[in-house]
């Protein structure tokens, strides 16, 4: 096998990570000299292979060069994999621990009402006049949250009556107390979600389906 | 005496106020002139010089050897290195003027 001489050695390891056009210069740089250095201590009288070694020893320590080169710390492979390590357990403790990421930010979404919607709907008041708007929600609300409140706002005045009434993740359904004033024009109707960290919470935060049920004036 | 504790910018500076040198010139320069009270590895001068080119105080060009070897990458003095290396100076002389006051003080208590 062919040995690499000292001087091959010590530019390789000196330019690495540099971008290619910087290192091919700055290689060059360097040879020249290492050579001249080499040059210099065989006519000093030194055999070239130690007039090699000693040319590369005078130029001290290559992490450092190559530090200095880089103008950063993360020479080495071990160096990228302590920042790989640090990068993924940051990662990974924001995902799990923070609250304030993205998704997982309140979130609510209309569904398409499902048969136990209208089922639960019509457990609720058999005597509507005629078939009442359903419109099931879906909550998401960031780990920590006690109270959600949610406004219904009636379209000029159409709607006599709104129910409110939420499940928990895999719970049972829970009617919400209702809030006076929601009959009137455009006048929300608060609906507060008393979230239970016990029976919602997951690693993300909490999830509940609700459904609003909306009544036409007679 | 460690460079690095004397600003190697300024030796560097103050060594290519005289004109265009190529790296191992400049060691041999600051050998010279200093009696060769300044030692640093070789390897450390070029990070130097590369830093001082990325801050426009030093500019290179790639010339043929006089002496008939490969082609040597020369460096020299901007017009903003003078200015840097003037300046540079400026405080140096500041900084040695106020630690002879104080060590001449000091060796007034305490005669070696």
């Amino acid at each position: 096998m062919l040995k690499r001489k000292p001087i091959d050695t010590y530019i390789r390891r000196a330019t690495a990570g540099l971008p290619r056009l910087e290192r091919v210069d700055t290689a060059a740089e360097i040879r020249v000299h290492l050579l001249q250095k080499t040059r210099e201590l065989m006519a000093q009288g030194f055999p070239r292979e130690e007039a090699e070694h000693l040319a590369v020893q005078e130029m001290g320590s290559v992490a450092e060069t190559n530090r200095a080169l880089l103008g950063h710390v993360f020479t080495s492979s071990l160096g990228w994999a302590v920042v790989g390590v640090m990068l993924a357990g940051a990662g990974a403790w924001t995902y799990l621990e923070r609250d304030w990421i993205f998704w997982k930010d309140t979130t609510i979404k209309s569904t398409a009402p499902e048969s136990r919607d209208i089922q639960f709907a019509m457990r609720q008041n058999s005597s509507f006049a005629v078939s009442p708007q359903i419109v099931p929600i879906n909550f998401h609300a960031p780990r920590g949250t006690r109270t959600l409140e949610y406004a219904i706002i009636s379209k000029h005045g159409q709607y006599q009556k709104t129910f409110f009434a939420f499940e928990w993740f895999k719970g049972d359904w829970t009617e919400t107390p209702a809030f006076p004033g929601f009959e009137s024009d455009r006048v929300p109707m608060h609906v507060s979600l008393l979230l239970c960290e016990e029976q919602l919470t997951t690693k993300l935060g909490h999830n509940a389906r609700g459904v609003a049920i909306e009544t036409s004036i007679q | 005496m460690d460079p690095k504790r004397i600003d190697l910018d300024l030796v560097l500076l103050a060594t290519l106020e005289q004109g265009a040198l190529y790296g191992l010139e400049i060691i041999k320069e600051v050998n010279t002139r200093t009696d060769g009270a300044l030692e640093f590895k070789e390897g450390s001068l070029y990070p130097a010089l590369h830093r001082l080119v990325k801050a426009n105080w030093v500019e290179t060009t790639w010339q043929p050897s006089t002496s008939g070897g490969p082609p040597r990458k020369y460096y020299q003095l901007t017009d903003s290195g003078a200015k840097a290396c003037q300046q540079k100076k400026l405080e140096w002389e500041q900084t040695r003027n106020a630690l002879d006051a104080l060590m001449s003080k000091f060796l007034e208590v305490i005669p070696c």
